[in-house]
């Protein structure tokens, strides 16, 4: 009796739960309910005409009048104009930096990468300004030296209009975040190739073309992707140099519609479902090129060495290159920024003693703000450390090919970015709200933790799988031959390797933490207020200059946590 | 009876809708070294990772040692971890945030092994390999041989089951290879180990192994031992894939008794009667012989099994010559001792072994 | 008594008229009376509640000035919830989904107050909860009573009425002179000269041209956001630092409390509230009072929404902001007297409830119209 039902067990029961599938579809339901429940809500909510609180009502009127709204489509061809004609520069710039930093033995790099993470971190917002005090043509800084120049008369810079919004992201946005993302994999890619490609008669140009590019091209795709995706909700600059010149994107109709009274957050996310739309393009792509994607697989054990490309004389002029972009995009405008904190009225240089400390005294003397500070630490930490650990472990899953979801756990994991700030904040309320963990979550520090860790999905995942895919699988399953459990092996072999990257990732999320607006906009009560909400309120109600002070107070946070972080990093890696 | 260390039931695994083992079934018993041999792609990899739980299979049961360890049927696996394996991959993976006396000791500080016997475990297993003293090193220092031992030192240093190795040589230069390959045997050995291991080189499978199966399209063509292998070939892909073979064409001509063979340009080559039933008069047939059993007939010697040919390239390898061969249509290469030379042109006779002739219809 | 008034409907008004008058009467003086110690009770079950949550606006006088002096006053600590009133409203609305109810106060716009607020009742009726003496007492109250402001005069508090700013101009660059009516603002000489808030998005911008719409004309609006060239913006520092530059010395939507320190550094910025061609205007800005219904703290919320209304209150936030309340004990003498509406002349109400729930909307839709077909 009990032999035949041994023996003839019921399907579902001999699907027995391995390890592996426990985790994929823990993830796929973590996924689906944490990105996927707060975009079908807005969905749904976005067909829903009537008033809230009122019986639901469902139709296409939301859709229509976003999309039939006069502006709309202009502002959307605007939006991707802007985002390719940035992309292309600073995607070729990027990679540039990524490989002198990494792969040469050009002088400065550490500190050049060091640039690159501070950078990134500044607040857009004051800087944005700075650029306005150095190029507006009628008092902008600039314009007055190029002016005493012979043979210039009138203004040459005008920020106002389209290349105006083009040449500051190249400072705000820019080619920071590329580069943090790049020079880890970078760094990660087998010497042996490249070295093989010089032997077979390469020179650096044919090499970098051939060999380094094709064989990061997973990475800079995805980079390239993130950035495309993030330069089209790009929103500060635009308002603040488009608008007097004319120039409508399309953020800025979401935005609108985000701030009408009453509120018309169907229509908001009527637009923002294009992102969706560009995103579902783009990952269709990705996935058809990665297709087979083993044949990235390039770092092995025995490849592993750290050898440079040799520049020879070039070492110096490449070095000198790179700092004088960092001094143009950004230590002039940071330094306006700086000396903007310390000033009674930021720009303004001729009134009456026009020094004062009193921003950084009226900051640091403000109750809340000790407050704020411990809330954002906390917050950040947080962030930090869960966003490493949940997402190292899914893009292992998304690498390990043994997956049989991996595309939906991807796709899900890119919601996030493709949802403006405010949309993905208001979906996560919900979710929030709707879950029996709200008395722990809603308002609290952890559950503006977990919302950033959501909103950090696609980037740290991206980043993981980059490392993992070139790591390769030997090193790892010669652990679990030698007996190691997967968690021991994740433990001793894959973290420590990932060390590196996981320091950057970790360091990222830290760093947007501290700085992310729109993602604790709706989630923060009195008591868990972050100091980027409190760099709202300074900028909602005009004080700039104070807004000055907390944004350079933050960045000088992100940097000491740069260089405690990398240390730790490069300790855990075991290496230099 | 003991139960072999490592047993295959119909194993298949699937990739995609291609059979990568495609219902495979054999036995390892204790202390042999069994070699699966085949062109890359074959599927011996994926048996070897099957039997380390690095795949899991589709249909069909491995047992380890009499015990079960995967069986998709009745829903069981068991992870690599709990196999107690050894294994030694192609790229060594030597973890390069290690060092070399921490690689080793891996495998022991998962089983939560003491620290000094740790320290002696590993001391001995580097000894052994030939790399005492080497154990602070970091791992990324050491050459391709030395990251080889240290894959090896870390595969024994807990006694596996079964050590399998993944075609460990195939990274080292010729003379390394030589050098390892006498010392994996000895070892194995010394040791009474039980290795599974798989290469694409003939060579290697010969001096090394106890058994070879001899692996194509996810199956194995033939197992036996290396002489029953490459002397009794079962199929064409066995014959070919284990050192050379060449194969002539013609027509059967039964001649009062005996039979001979009708090659296109009318020439004639006498078969005796080993010709089997199956090839009928005026019936195309196929001899197909290994090279080494083709002699080449000095002037005036006569052999009743003989061809024309004509050299059409001569190489010098120090110890003998080797002659690039037509004959028939046919190509080949022979090697023969020194004490004859042709030149390239010259015009020559074969002589064939009946022996090791095998005839069959085409 | 219907009866009575349909058979001789004149007397039996008159006495309807002296009962209500002489009950309500001695019901007020009772009232009057009872509520000082009605008052005190309140004030001590709400320090029980422990404290009290307000939404607002992140004002800087809020923070620093008014909620350190409520503390002071009743030991009750103040939750303040800053934010856009459109961000507070939607997160409310979602926790309220939810069965979470957790604000007590709200100092919103009048827009807020009328189009959300009011209309997806998430408030309580606040009359019958002002009994500090000193809010209760009509004689303090320009209007003879407090001014709810909805249709029922029950839910909004209307506590500001100050004469708005039609415009600020930089006196070195743009004589007062130069800009009598409306129409000098069409002078080809202000071309490009001109900024204002984007009046293609709502907000200020928006309001003022809708406002302009109705009382100037189609014609005006044309002329002056699109041939004048006026500059747009987004960000209200911008348009501050423009005026104190003088690259566009008249300044549209700029802010009385971002314009006051640029006074203080020197600068020779003016307001003005009054052009011929323009009905002078008044409005309840800040903000309104209302109390959220199944409100956390209900006797905080009620504690503070009385003495946000008394003097102290009232007085320290008009102080800070620069805006004529509507209390006659509230020392006015810090205002621009320009602020202060003037009695007998008849202005345009901004914050009129009408207005706000229908006549601006309709008229800056079509602003919109007007303006995005001109592109």
């Amino acid at each position: 009796m009990d032999s035949t039902t041994a023996t003839t067990l019921p399907r579902w029961r001999r699907l027995r739960p391995r390890p592996i599938r426990v985790a994929e579809f823990s993830f796929l339901i973590f996924l689906a309910v944490a990105m996927g429940l707060p975009l079908l809500f807005l969905l749904t909510g976005s067909f829903n005409l009537s008033a809230p609180g009122k019986p639901a009502l469902y139709g296409l009127d939301n859709w229509i009048r976003a999309f039939t709204d006069g502006g709309t489509l202009s502002a959307l061809g605007m939006s991707f104009l802007l985002s390719v004609v940035r992309l292309v520069p600073a995607m070729i710039l990027s990679v540039l930096f990524a490989w002198l930093i990494a792969r040469t033995d050009m002088p400065g790099g550490k500190f050049i990468e060091a640039i690159c993470w501070i950078a990134y971190f500044v607040p857009d917002f004051p800087l944005v300004l700075a650029w306005i005090l150095l190029l507006d043509p009628n008092f902008g800084v600039l314009n007055g030296v190029a002016k005493s120049l012979p043979g210039v008369d009138g203004a040459i810079f005008n920020p106002y209009g389209f290349w105006g919004i083009v040449w500051v992201h190249t400072s705000t946005g820019g080619i920071w975040f590329k580069v943090i993302l790049l020079v880890p994999v970078f760094r990660r890619l087998g010497a042996t190739l490249e070295e093989a490609a010089r032997v077979a008669g390469a020179n650096t140009t044919t090499m970098l073309w051939r060999i380094t590019l094709p064989v990061l091209a997973p990475m800079i795709l995805a980079v390239s992707v993130l950035s495309f995706i993030r330069g089209l909700q790009s929103f500060n600059t635009e308002l603040l140099l488009g608008t007097p010149a004319g120039i409508y994107v399309y953020s800025t109709k979401i935005y609108d519609f985000l701030q009408r009274e009453p509120r018309a957050y169907g229509e908001a996310t009527a637009l923002g479902s294009v992102f969706l739309l560009v995103l579902a393009v783009l990952l269709f792509f990705y996935w058809k090129f990665l297709r087979g994607g083993k044949k990235f697989t390039v770092v092995t054990g025995q490849g592993y060495s750290t050898l440079k490309v040799k520049l020879g004389k070039w070492r110096h002029v490449a070095c000198a290159g790179c700092l004088l972009y960092v001094a143009v995009t950004m230590l002039l405008p940071l330094t306006f920024l700086v000396i903007g904190s310390f000033m009674r009225r930021y720009g303004f240089f001729n009134i009456a003693s026009p020094f004062t400390l009193n921003h950084w005294h009226n900051m640091l003397s403000d109750p809340i703000f000790l407050i704020a500070l411990k809330n954002s630490l906390i917050i950040a930490s947080a962030t930090a450390v869960g966003g490493v650990l949940l997402y190292s472990a899914l893009a292992y899953l998304l690498v390990s090919r043994r997956t049989i979801t991996a595309p939906l756990l991807e796709s899900l994991c890119w919601i996030p970015h493709v949802l403006p700030g405010i949309l993905l904040s208001l979906g996560v309320l919900w979710l929030f709200l709707a879950t029996p963990l709200r008395f722990f979550l809603y308002g609290s520090v952890w559950g503006i933790a977990v919302a950033l860790i959501l909103a950090d999905s696609p980037v740290t995942t991206q980043a993981f799988k980059a490392g993992l895919l070139q790591l390769g699988a030997d090193l790892e399953e010669s652990a679990r031959v030698s007996g190691a459990s997967w968690s021991y092996t994740y433990r001793r072999v894959l973290l420590p390797l990932l060390a590196p990257i996981a320091a950057a990732v970790g360091l990222m999320n830290f760093g947007s933490a501290l700085t992310s607006i729109s993602t604790p906009v709706l989630l923060y009560s009195h008591q868990s207020r972050p100091l980027a909400i409190l760099l709202l309120e300074y900028s909602f109600t005009g004080e700039l200059e104070r807004a000055a002070a907390l944004g350079l107070l933050i960045t000088v946070i992100i940097a000491v946590m740069m260089l405690v972080g990398r240390k730790l990093g490069l300790q855990l890696a075991g290496s230099e | 009876m003991s139960a072999p260390v490592l047993e295959f039931r119909q194993v298949v695994k699937r990739f995609g809708s291609v059979n990568a083992v495609d219902g495979v079934s054999f036995t390892i018993e204790r202390g042999e070294i069994f070699t699966l041999l085949g062109p890359s792609g074959c599927g011996k990899t994926t048996t070897l990772r099957l039997v380390a739980g690095l795949e899991e299979p589709d249909g069909g049961e491995i047992f380890i040692a009499g015990k079960c360890v995967a069986a998709p049927a009745r829903g069981l696996y068991l992870a690599p971890e709990k196999r107690h394996l050894g294994m030694v991959f192609q790229s060594y993976a030597i973890w390069p945030h290690l060092t070399v006396f921490e690689n080793v000791a891996f495998p022991l500080r998962v089983r939560r092994e003491a620290n000094p016997m740790v320290r002696q475990r590993v001391d001995q297993a580097l000894e052994v390999v030939g790399l005492g003293g080497f154990g602070e090193r970091g791992a990324t220092q050491l050459s391709g041989g030395q990251q080889q031992r240290v894959a090896l030192a870390r595969a024994l240093v807990y006694q596996p089951e079964i050590l399998l190795l993944d075609e460990p040589l195939s990274n080292l230069d010729a003379k390394l290879r030589e050098q390892m390959r006498v010392e994996i045997r000895a070892l194995q050995k010394k040791l009474g180990l039980t290795v599974l291991y798989v290469t694409h080189d003939q060579a290697e499978a010969m001096t090394l192994s106890d058994r070879i199966a001899v692996v194509n399209r996810g199956r194995f063509v033939q197992v036996g031992t290396p002489e029953e292998v490459y002397e009794r070939p079962l199929t064409e892909f066995a014959a070919s894939f284990l050192g050379r073979m060449v194969s002539f064409t013609g027509i059967v001509r039964r001649n009062s008794a005996a039979y001979v063979i009708e090659f296109a340009d009318a020439s004639r080559c006498a078969l005796g009667d080993h010709v089997p039933n199956s090839c009928t008069d005026g019936g195309a047939v196929q001899l197909q012989t290994r090279p080494e059993d083709i002699a080449i007939l000095a002037d005036g010697a006569l052999e009743s099994h003989q061809l024309s040919a004509a050299v059409e390239q001569v190489a010098y390898l120090g110890e003998s010559f080797e002659y690039h061969v037509c004959a028939h249509g046919v190509s080949f290469v022979l090697t023969a001792a020194k004490k004859h030379r042709y030149q390239a042109g010259d015009k020559i006779r074969l002589a064939l072994d009946p022996a090791r002739l095998k005839i069959g219809p085409v | 008594m219907r009866i009575i008034v349909g058979r001789n409907s004149a007397w039996a008004k008159a006495v309807l008229v002296f009962v209500l008058v002489f009950v309500g009467n001695s019901e007020g003086r009772a009232q009057t009376k009872a509520s000082e110690k009605d008052w005190l009770a309140v004030v001590e079950a709400a320090k029980k509640e422990g404290k009290v949550v307000v939404a607002g606006s992140p004002d800087p006088v809020m923070r620093n000035e008014v909620i350190p002096k409520f503390t002071a006053r009743f030991g009750i600590p103040v939750e303040f919830v800053a934010g856009r009133s459109s961000q507070i409203v939607s997160r409310v609305e979602t926790e309220r989904a939810s069965g979470i109810f957790s604000i007590d106060v709200f100092l919103a716009g009048p827009d807020t107050s009328a189009n959300e607020l009011y209309n997806d009742k998430m408030i309580d009726p606040l009359k019958p909860l002002l009994i500090m003496p000193e809010v209760a007492d009509g004689s303090k109250w320009k209007n003879g009573k407090v001014w709810f402001a909805d249709p029922q005069e029950q839910f909004v508090v209307r506590a500001f009425s100050s004469v708005a700013t039609l415009l600020f101009i930089n006196t070195d660059h743009v004589k007062p002179d130069e800009l009598r009516g409306m129409k000098d603002l069409l002078n080809p000489k202000w071309r490009g000269k001109i900024s204002t808030e984007d009046p293609t998005a709502t907000g200020a911008g928006s309001n003022k041209a809708a406002r302009f719409y109705l009382q100037v004309g189609e014609e005006f609006v044309k002329n002056l956001y699109i041939d004048q060239k006026s500059v747009r913006t987004r960000e209200r520092r911008q348009m501050t630092d423009w005026l104190a530059r003088g690259t566009q010395p008249i300044c549209l939507d700029c802010r009385e409390d971002d314009v006051r320190p640029l006074v203080k550094d020197g600068f020779k910025v003016l307001e003005i509230f009054d052009m011929t061609g323009a009905a002078p205007t008044i409005n309840g800005s800040p903000w309104m009072l209302s109390l959220a219904n199944k409100a956390p703290h209900p006797k905080a919320a009620q504690v503070f929404a009385n003495w946000i209304l008394a003097k102290e209150g009232l007085e320290t936030y008009a102080r800070g902001y620069g805006s004529a309340t509507l209390r006659t004990d509230v020392d006015e003498s810090f205002l621009n007297p320009g602020n202060i509406p003037k009695k007998g002349v008849k202005y345009f109400d901004d914050t009129d409830w009408k207005w706000i729930v229908g006549g601006r909307h309709e008229n800056r839709e079509k602003v919109w119209k007007l303006l995005k077909a001109a592109k």
